[in-house]
C-alpha cells in the first residue's frame, strides 16, 4: 500500500537534489543548536564544579564577584590583603573547621603563582566531591618546592625536579624576577579541568623568601639569594585571601558575619555557590545570545525548506491534479505536502544528531585541552530531545503554508492544469 | 433513478468572478456508449468533465452520475465518487514521474476501496490486473517496474488508459488523450482503448476540438449545439 508520506517519499527522491540540499541546511542547523546548547551548558557546569566543599572564601572588602575571580579564577588583583593576625583569628573560631590561606601576586611565564599551605591539597574540592590528586611527585615540603598544574606542566613541558623561576608581578612579560631564588618542581597534580590546573603552587614561605627586602613593592637593593633565606623569618605578614570550611551549615550566616563585622580590618567572606552564579549571571546575556543566534540559524534552515517546497508547487500542478483524478482528496493532497515537510525536516534533524555526535567526537579532546571543557559523549538529555522535537514541530507548521496553498490550487485548478 | 450513466438538465457553471462558462439545458448518455464530444478551444470541454467528475460544483442544475446526484454532493463525497466511479486520461503528462509503471496504473485503488473491492471479486489483486492490462495495451513486459520517464508519449498514454479503466469504473473521461500522438499511433491507441472500455464494460467520453477523431466514434455531440452559452469568436483570434 503507498500511503500519503510513501508516496511523499517517493516524490522527493524524485527531487533528490535540491531535497539533499535542504535536508543539509536543516542538519546543520540542528548541530549547531544541539552544539551550542550542549556547550553552553557544559561550559555551566565545569563553571559550578570549579570549587565546592567550601563554605566560605574571605578576603579584603570588594565586590564578591572580584573576590571570587582573583581567589578562584586567578583572574584580576586583590585590592587589599589580610593581614596574618586576622587570618589566625579566623582560623581559630569555633565553628571553622579548616582554612587554607592565598596568597597571589607573582607569576611564572603567564600563569599565576599561588603560595598556599599543604592543606590546599587535602580541602581543595572540585565537581563535587573530588579532590585534588598527584599524577606524579608529591606536596611541596621545602621552601623551595613547587606543585604545578596539569595544563602548566604540559604546555610547558615540565618534569619533576625542574627549576623554575617566579616572577614578580602577573604580568607574562614580567621585567623584575626572582631569579636567585629557583624554585625544584616535586609534585605535578593531575588534570581537574579547573583553574587549578594553570596554577604554580608553592608555600607561603616561599612566597615570603622571594620578597625579602622588598618595601612597597620595589625591590630590594642588595639581591638576596638562597643563602640569605636560611637565617630569615620567613613568618608571612599578610595573605590575599582564604578558603573556610566549617563545623556545618548552619554556621555559615554566623562566621559570614562575624567576619563582615570584623573590626580589624575590611573583610568580607563569600558563598562560593551564590558568587558563582553571580558571575554567570553576569555572561548570561552572551549565553542567550548564543542560544538565540542558534534558534535563528535553524528558522533559517526551515525557511529554505520552505522555498524549496514553495518554489516546487508550480511544476507540481500537474501532479496535483494527476493525484485528484486518481481520487486523492484535498485534504489527502495536504497531508501529502505535510508529510513532505515532515520527512525533510524529521530526517534534517536526525541528520544533524549524527553530525552532532560526530562534531562531538572530533572536538573533545580539543575542547578539554585548550578550553578545559568536558563535551564527552553522552546520551541527549530530555531538554536536548525537545529541542529536536521542537525543530520538527516548527517544520511540519512551516509546511503548512506550501501545503495550504497545494490544496487551494488543487481545489481552483480540478482537472484542468494550469501554468 | 434514470437509466442515463449521464443525466444533465439546465446544468449552469461559470468560474468565480467571470462570466459563465456552460448552460447546458439537456445532455444525456447511455451506458456503455462511446461519446466523442467536439468543442473549439475555450468552449468549456474541461470544464464540463470537471463537472462531470465532481471537481467542480454546479451553480445551479441536475447533474446526475452513474446513479449519483452531483450537484447535491459536498467535498469529501465528491472525491469519494470520483475515485470509485471514474477514470480519467489528460492530454498528456498523465503519470506521476517518481512511480514504476506498474504502481501508476494502479494508483487508483490506493484511493478507492470501491475498486480494490470490485477487483477482488474478481479474484484479482491491483498489481496482476495491471500488468494485464497493460499487456493488454500491447507495453512490453519489460517496461512494468521501470520508471515511466522511458516511455515514448504514446506508450505513457496507453499507461494512462490502463490506469483510468482499473477497477472497472463505470465511466471514463478523456481530455484529447490523442492530441500529442501522430495520425497512425493514433488510430492504434483508440482501437486498444475502445478494446479495454468493452471489456470493462465501461463508457466514454471523450472530449476533443479536432473534428477529424469523429470518425472512430459511434455517437458525436458538439458543444456549442449543446451549451447555450458561446464564447465571442474574438477571443479565440
Ligand atoms: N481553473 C480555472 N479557473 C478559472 N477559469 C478557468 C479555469 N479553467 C478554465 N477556465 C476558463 O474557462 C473557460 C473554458 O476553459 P476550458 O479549459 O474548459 O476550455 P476547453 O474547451 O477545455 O479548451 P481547450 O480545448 O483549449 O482545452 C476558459 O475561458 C478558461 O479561461
Ligand atoms: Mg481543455
Amino acid at each position: 500500500m503507498l500511503t500519503l508520506s510513501r508516496l511523499a517519499a517517493r516524490s522527493l527522491w524524485n527531487r533528490r537534489t535540491t531535497a539533499l540540499l535542504t535536508l543539509l541546511s536543516i542538519a546543520v542547523s540542528v548541530t549547531l543548536l544541539l552544539g551550542v546548547e550542549r556547550v553552553r551548558t557544559q561550559a555551566k557546569l565545569s563553571f559550578a564544579n570549579t570549587l565546592s566543599g567550601t563554605d566560605l572564601i574571605i578576603g579584603a572588602r570588594t565586590g564578591q564577584v572580584q573576590l571570587l575571580l582573583y581567589s578562584v579564577f586567578r583572574l584580576g588583583n586583590a585590592t587589599n590583603n589580610i593581614r596574618w593576625e586576622s587570618y589566625e583569628r579566623i582560623r581559630d573560631l569555633q565553628s571553622v573547621r579548616w582554612t587554607v590561606p592565598l596568597s597571589l601576586g607573582d607569576s611564572h611565564r603567564g600563569y599565576r603563582v599561588l603560595g598556599t599551605s599543604t592543606d590546599y591539597f587535602t580541602h581543595y574540592q572540585y565537581a563535587g566531591d573530588h579532590t585534588l590528586r598527584f599524577a606524579q611527585g608529591k606536596p611541596f615540603a621545602g621552601t623551595f618546592d613547587a606543585v604545578l598544574g596539569a595544563e602548566v606542566a604540559s604546555k610547558l613541558n615540565y618534569q619533576i625536579g625542574d627549576e623554575i623561576i617566579v616572577a614578580h608581578g602577573a604580568g607574562q612579560t614580567s621585567f623584575v624576577r626572582h631569579d636567585t631564588m629557583p624554585f625544584t618542581v616535586t609534585g605535578i597534580l593531575a588534570r581537574t579541568g579547573t583553574p587549578v590546573d594553570r596554577t604554580v603552587h608553592v608555600s607561603l614561605e616561599g612566597i615570603e623568601a622571594i620578597h625579602l627586602g622588598w618595601e612597597g613593592g620595589a625591590p630590594p637593593r642588595v639581591q638576596l639569594g638562597v643563602e640569605d633565606v636560611a637565617q630569615a623569618d620567613l613568618q608571612p605578614q599578610a595573605i590575599t585571601a582564604m578558603l573556610v570550611g566549617l563545623t556545618g551549615k548552619f554556621q555559615v550566616f554566623q562566621v559570614q558575619r562575624w567576619v563582615n563585622e570584623y573590626r580589624g580590618e575590611p573583610l568580607m567572606a563569600i558563598m562560593p555557590g551564590v558568587a558563582l552564579q553571580e558571575l554567570w549571571g553576569l555572561m548570561g546575556v552572551a549565553e542567550k545570545a548564543l542560544v538565540v543566534i542558534a534558534a535563528f540559524v535553524v528558522v533559517a534552515g526551515l525557511l529554505g525548506m520552505l522555498t524549496m517546497i514553495l518554489s516546487s508547487l508550480n511544476e507540481r500542478r500537474r501532479e496535483l491534479a494527476i493525484l485528484r483524478a486518481v481520487g486523492a482528496r484535498p485534504l489527502q493532497i495536504l497531508g501529502l505536502m505535510l508529510s513532505e515537510a515532515g520527512i525533510l525536516s524529521l530526517l534534517g534533524a536526525l541528520a544533524g544528531l549524527l553530525l552532532f555526535h560526530l562534531v562531538l567526537a572530533v572536538a573533545e579532546p580539543f575542547a578539554l585541552e585548550y578550553y578545559s571543557l568536558q563535551l564527552q559523549w553522552q546520551p541527549l538529555t530530555l531538554y536536548e530531545w525537545r529541542l529536536l522535537g521542537a525543530v520538527v514541530a516548527a517544520g511540519v507548521l512551516i509546511g503548512l503554508w506550501p501545503s495550504w496553498r497545494a490544496y487551494r490550487l488543487s481545489l481552483a485548478d480540478g482537472m484542468t492544469i494550469r501554468v | 433513478m434514470s437509466e442515463n450513466l449521464v443525466d444533465i438538465q439546465n446544468l449552469r457553471f461559470g468560474w468565480p468572478g467571470q462570466s459563465p462558462v456552460l448552460d447546458i439545458p439537456a445532455w444525456q448518455v447511455a451506458p456503455g456508449e462511446r461519446v466523442f464530444l467536439q468543442g473549439a478551444s475555450g468552449s468549456g470541454k474541461s470544464t464540463l468533465l470537471g463537472l462531470l467528475s465532481g471537481v467542480h460544483q454546479p451553480v445551479s442544475g441536475h447533474l446526475m452520475v452513474d446513479g449519483v446526484q452531483l450537484s447535491g454532493l459536498k467535498g469529501a463525497s465528491l472525491d469519494r465518487f470520483r475515485a470509485d466511479h471514474l477514470g480519467y486520461i489528460f492530454q498528456s503528462f498523465n503519470l506521476l514521474p517518481y512511480l514504476s509503471v506498474v504502481e501508476n496504473v494502479t494508483l487508483p485503488c490506493h484511493f478507492s476501496r470501491a475498486r480494490r473491492e470490485r477487483l477482488k471479486s474478481l479474484g484479482l489483486n491491483a498489481r496482476r490486473e495491471g500488468m494485464r492490462l497493460l499487456s493488454a495495451l500491447k507495453l512490453p513486459d519489460s517496461v512494468f517496474d521501470r520508471s515511466v520517464t522511458g516511455l515514448s508519449i504514446g506508450q505513457q498514454q496507453r499507461v494512462a488508459v490502463a490506469r483510468a479503466l482499473i477497477g472497472r469504473p463505470p465511466l471514463v473521461l478523456a481530455d484529447e488523450p490523442t492530441s500529442a500522438l501522430d495520425a497512425a499511433t493514433r488510430g492504434r491507441f483508440l482501437e486498444l482503448l475502445f478494446r479495454e472500455l468493452e471489456a470493462a464494460q465501461s463508457t466514454l467520453i471523450f472530449v476533443s476540438h479536432d473534428d477529424g477523431l469523429r470518425q472512430f466514434f459511434d455517437r458525436h455531440d458538439s458543444l456549442a449545439d449543446l451549451n447555450r452559452i458561446h464564447p465571442e469568436m474574438a477571443e479565440e483570434l
